[in-house]
């Protein structure tokens, strides 16, 4: 029986000296890792990280509400700037982009993604005039929005009546990107009676239906009778994939053509593959020329061939390495020649 | 003067007068049960001779290859029977002699025990001149081991003075039996199988199925080794040991070690084959590495590393072979062994430059962590030599010179010149089971 004790001690020594840590350092890399190589204008354009005082910096950028994951090469006062837009907008955290995903550059809108003046609502001889807000500013009575983002606009309204009766209404509105929760708000009027529905039926787990401020119903569609005068309707949607979105409207309970429909409906349809989902941007500022990529769909080109995490920034926040190629027309901002560039492209966004 | 006839008559008359022996049956049978007994053997006195002249040969060669020892010069000698003993002793014929020597001080006083026998015996320091003679010179708490002599055996019939393990073996022995075979005269080889202090004893062999005989020579001092009991035995082994550092530094070259081993033994008459498994410890002083290095990452990192290693641990698989002799042994050892583990502590300072004017520094600290570093070459092995001492019958003495072979223990540039071959002194204590 000693023995045998003596002999699990021994065993049991042995057993408990095995389990040890590594600690040698990570993988190091002898060679720089994040580098912009190319030519531009037929000139040799070279950013490697860690060579002659050349480092990256990786950012999130915020391009009118949606996220950019962006990386930057700074060589002196040159520099490469490279960015992700975000496809995910409005849902619940960000989703790495995989490398299934098409790529492209961004393609600059040459025509409004909504355009709003009085002119294009249905009841427009029913208004007075009126007075649009975006973001905040005031733009006056006429909106054009080209570029694609997460926009809040404000609509104060008034209306041909004795009272010269008056109401603001606000609601955020998504252009340009793939809306997870497209649908308009609709109304009819019976006598002081209102019936307001929304166009999307698939996928909508609750709605709840409030009158200035109050909830009135939580039914599909609302039937509610309204008091004299100006009223705000809100349709507040729940979909199954977690997204919850508003729409708002003006209603009129003396029923006089005394309403504003819901802006979304004078959203200019585009085609899925002109969203700026995933869509990159580049830009390049060498002796001090600063060159800005021209998205033409036709002789643009950016092949992502790797997405890697590669660990975290100063700031804690996590790095994804993005390998590929790109050929892009640039112009020139000093003096707005288009000029071709080719690059070969190993940078860090940060994705968070 | 010579008788004349009539004293002669005289002579015999008064005898023939003297009172006469009573007659009693008892006697009668008593002689009649000492008739049927089978007579002792006689041996021839050439016989005996010759056994001393052999005994005489083996002793000179005997002490020419294990040299004199230290001991006292106490002579144990072979009891040989032959007629100028049997002259020295008044025994009935045909019986046996029984002798019983109780110690006493630095004196023997030698008395009989059987009934039927009556001896005396030179118990003094002198030789006679018809022979070997027994002199003994012991203290009262030696071993002591009653024999039945004859004139060509000596058995065992008793044993006194023994410490517990002695006497705890021997009575498993059944001294029974070995009283049984006292009866029969059978010759008891390999009845001792435990060390016993040869002070007073009369042996001639020691033995057990398991090693050779070992003799014993008149005027020898035996220090009779501690037979193995079984073929294949267990054993624990506790060392400590000093030795040569794996590097050459100014100051600190030494390391110091404490090991656990534990395995398996085959005896097979005066070899030993062994192998098990252990561990070992090692405190170094001066394993240090000093590293500077350049990556890149999202800039150019520099970095400095310090490492400090102060002990490692091994896993042995050792094999050995020894040759006992007398209590000693001398024997080889081969170890192949994996370093498991190290202990460091570590120091990893590093720049990362943005631009020229802006820079990040981290520090990174461990202190006295266990690591599996990749700055040792992992598999080695050790050979040396070493000298067992048995101090009890299961408790030994290990005393041991190795050197690590082969491939060198260090891989990294370490500060300081390599040493080849470094050597280790270990001390052990090790017990068998």
């Amino acid at each position: 029986m000693n023995y045998k004790l003596t002999l699990l001690f021994v065993i049991t020594l042995l057993l408990s000296a095995c389990k040890k840590e590594e600690i040698e350092p990570e993988e190091l890399s002898e060679v720089p890792v994040f580098s912009v190589t190319g030519t531009v204008d037929g000139q040799s354009v070279d950013f490697y990280a860690g060579v002659d005082g050349a480092y990256l910096t990786t950012y999130t950028s915020e391009w009118h509400g949606v996220d950019c994951f962006s990386g930057k090469i700074i060589k002196g006062n040159d520099y490469v700037d490279f960015g992700l837009f975000d496809g995910n907008v409005l849902m619940p955290g960000n989703v790495i982009p995989t490398l299934g995903t098409n790529f492209y550059l961004t393609t600059p809108f040459t025509t409004p993604l909504i355009h709003i003046e009085k002119s294009q609502f249905a009841n427009s001889s029913g208004i007075s005039e009126i007075s649009i807000t975006l973001d905040g500013v005031n733009v006056g009575n006429v909106l054009s929005i080209y570029e694609p983002g997460i926009y809040s606009i404000c609509i104060d309204v008034t209306f041909n009546d004795v009272a010269n009766s008056s109401m603001n209404i606000c609601n955020d509105v998504v252009v340009g990107y793939n809306d997870p929760a497209p649908f308009v708000l609709h109304h009819t009027m019976t006598g002081s009676s209102v019936h307001a529905y929304i166009d999307l039926k698939e996928n909508i787990k609750s709605i709840q239906w409030f009158v200035d401020g109050v909830i009135v119903s939580n039914s599909p569609d609302l039937f509610h009778s309204l008091t004299p005068g100006l009223h705000h309707l809100t349709a507040r949607t729940t979909f199954t994939n977690g997204v919850v979105r508003s729409r708002s409207i003006i209603v009129d309970g003396d029923n006089q053509n005394r309403f504003l429909q819901d802006i979304h409906i004078l959203k200019e349809p585009i085609q899925e593959h002109l969203y700026q989902d995933y869509k990159g941007r580049f830009d390049l500022k060498v002796g001090g020329v600063l060159y800005t990529h021209i998205g033409d769909s036709e002789n643009t080109s950016l092949a992502v061939t790797g997405i890697t995490p590669y660990g975290k920034n100063s700031a804690g926040k996590n790095v994804y390495k993005v390998s590929g190629t790109m050929s892009t027309p640039m112009r020139n901002t000093a003096n707005q020649s288009i000029v071709n560039a080719q690059f070969a492209v190993v940078i860090g966004v940060e994705i968070e | 003067m010579s008788w004349t006839d009539e004293e002669l008559d005289k002579l015999v008359q008064d005898a023939s007068n003297a009172q006469k022996v009573e007659y009693k049956d008892a006697y009668w049978q008593e002689m009649e049960a000492l008739l049927n007994q089978k007579p002792a053997r006689k041996i021839a006195g050439w016989w005996w001779f010759s056994a001393g002249v052999v005994l005489v040969a083996i002793s000179t060669i005997g002490f020419v290859v294990f040299g004199p020892t230290s001991r006292p010069e106490i002579n144990v000698m072979a009891q040989t029977m032959n007629s100028e003993y049997d002259q020295n002793v008044q025994t009935t014929p045909n019986k046996t002699t029984l002798l019983e020597d109780e110690v006493q001080g630095s004196e023997i006083n030698h008395t009989t025990s059987m009934t039927s026998v009556s001896s005396t015996t030179n118990s003094t320091n002198n030789r006679s001149s018809n022979g070997l003679v027994k002199t003994i010179k012991s203290s009262k708490s030696q071993p002591k081991i009653n024999l039945i002599t004859t004139k060509n055996e000596i058995q065992l019939t008793s044993i006194q003075n023994l410490d517990n393990d002695q006497k705890a073996f021997l009575e498993k022995q059944s001294l029974k039996s070995l009283s049984s075979k006292v009866d029969q005269k059978q010759e008891v080889q390999g009845a001792i199988n435990h060390p016993l202090n040869v002070e007073g004893l009369e042996l001639i062999a020691w033995s057990n199925d398991i090693t050779r005989e070992i003799p014993i020579y008149p005027n020898e001092w035996k220090d009779l080794p501690f037979l193995p009991r079984n073929h294949l035995g267990f054993y624990v082994e506790l060392n400590g040991g000093i030795g040569q550092s794996y590097q050459k530094t100014a100051t600190q070259n030494e390391l110091y070690q404490i090991g656990l081993n534990a395995g398996l033994e085959f005896h097979r008459k005066n070899w030993v084959f062994g192998a098990g498994l252990g561990i070992r410890q090692q405190y170094v002083n001066n394993l240090e590495i000093n590293n500077r290095r350049s990556y890149y990452s999202f800039g150019l990192v520099n970095m400095d590393q310090h490492l400090e290693y102060d002990q490692l641990i091994f896993a042995d698989l050792t094999f050995h072979t020894n040759y006992i002799f007398g209590r000693s042994a001398i024997g080889l050892s081969v170890t192949p062994n994996y370093l498991v583990g190290t202990r460091l502590s570590y120091t990893e300072t590093s720049e990362e430059v943005f631009g020229e004017s802006h820079k990040i520094e981290t520090l990174e600290e461990r202190k006295s962590t266990f690591v599996s570093s990749n700055n040792f070459e992992k598999f080695g092995i050790n050979a040396g030599f070493h000298y067992n001492y048995a101090l009890r019958p299961n408790l030994l003495l290990n005393l041991e010179v190795n050197s690590r072979l082969g491939k060198q223990l260090l891989i990294s540039n370490f500060e300081g010149e390599k040493r080849n071959y470094p050597l280790m002194i270990e001390l052990g204590i090790k017990h068998k089971f």
